[in-house]
């Protein structure tokens, strides 16, 4: 029915409590795509991460693409309260990463 | 890959200059998407565990403003032209499955297609017991997102139109939408399926 599954994550080695890892979990994942006679390439991964800092989501970056994430959603967390400092790490993270669907 | 953030719907900078300078942003700079988190009513005190963090602690500051999640899209549909929309998530049990497919499909047609829906089953007992949706029939969450694309037509594929509404005398037009849903795979276990 869904067309992505969409997950939590602290860190790339910590995506809350699936009861296991990321890899683990979308193991799972494309097998019940499989049983269910849907290519589980098609399947949309997010995973929304806390974005503290620019130079993290950054350095974590590739790590969720070779994970199979397809979609970053950057959250932030409540000591980020003043729209000048969410645009600069914003701004940063624009100028530095590869983005797909610009 | 494709990176999109939250807008700042909550807190201190729940604002409409914020709301649109950050949509602009991402419309500027290249980013895919903005998303919008799901809270109707925010408890002073947590006592429930988001299950999202390894503290348990939820990030956002519950004293702060919290804007509604829908119409907050619906405003941002309509000071940007290519950035998707996203929900990240609603909480399925909140709303009627009815009402809340009319609104998403109101929004992705004045977004002319751009909309992403995000479905879960929600966290925060304290929400819900507000809200009079009992928490012991976290089992209805799913029946609410099985209705919401059942009568919304969000199942496979885009484009679909879907005519099954409550009641073979009403008109709900749009009944089409291009959005998606997202649900866990691990619903069968008493998790909750997507953070709220």
């Amino acid at each position: 029915m869904a067309d992505g599954w969409q997950v939590v994550s602290e860190a790339p080695d910590d995506v809350y409590s699936l009861g296991g890892d990321l890899k683990t979990a979308l193991a799972t994942l494309y097998q019940m795509a499989e049983e269910a006679g849907r290519d589980p390439k098609t399947i949309e991964v997010n995973a929304v991460i806390i974005a503290g800092t620019a130079e993290g989501v950054l350095r974590d970056l590739s790590q969720y693409e070779r994970m199979g994430v397809t979609r970053l959603i950057l959250d932030f967390p409540s000591f980020v309260s003043d729209p000048n400092e969410m645009s600069i790490i914003l701004e940063m993270i624009a100028a530095e990463a590869p983005m797909e669907g610009s | 890959m494709k990176i999109g953030f939250m807008l700042p719907v909550m807190g201190a900078m729940a604002t409409q200059e914020n709301m649109v300078a950050m949509a602009q942003l991402a419309e500027a700079r290249g980013f895919e998407s903005v998303w919008v988190p799901d809270h109707v009513i925010m408890p002073t005190r947590i006592v429930s565990t988001y299950p999202y963090t390894k503290s348990g602690g939820f990030i956002a500051d519950p004293k702060g403003s919290h804007l509604d999640p829908i119409t907050s899209l619906a405003f941002v549909a309509g000071c940007t032209k290519r950035v998707r929309l996203g929900f990240s998530v609603l909480v399925a049990p909140y709303r009627h499955p009815v009402v809340t497919g009319k609104m998403m499909a109101t929004i992705d047609v004045l977004s002319n297609g751009r909309l992403d829906v995000g479905v879960g089953a929600g966290w925060l007992n304290e929400e819900f017991e507000a809200l009079g949706v009992p928490t012991e029939k976290n089992g209805r969450a799913r029946k609410n997102i099985f209705g919401f694309g059942k009568n919304y037509g969000l199942r496979k594929s885009p484009n679909m139109t879907v005519n099954i509404i409550a009641s073979p005398t009403c008109n709900t037009a749009p009944s089409h939408c291009r959005s998606h849903i997202r649900r866990s795979p691990l619903a069968a276990t008493e998790r909750p399926a997507l953070g709220g």
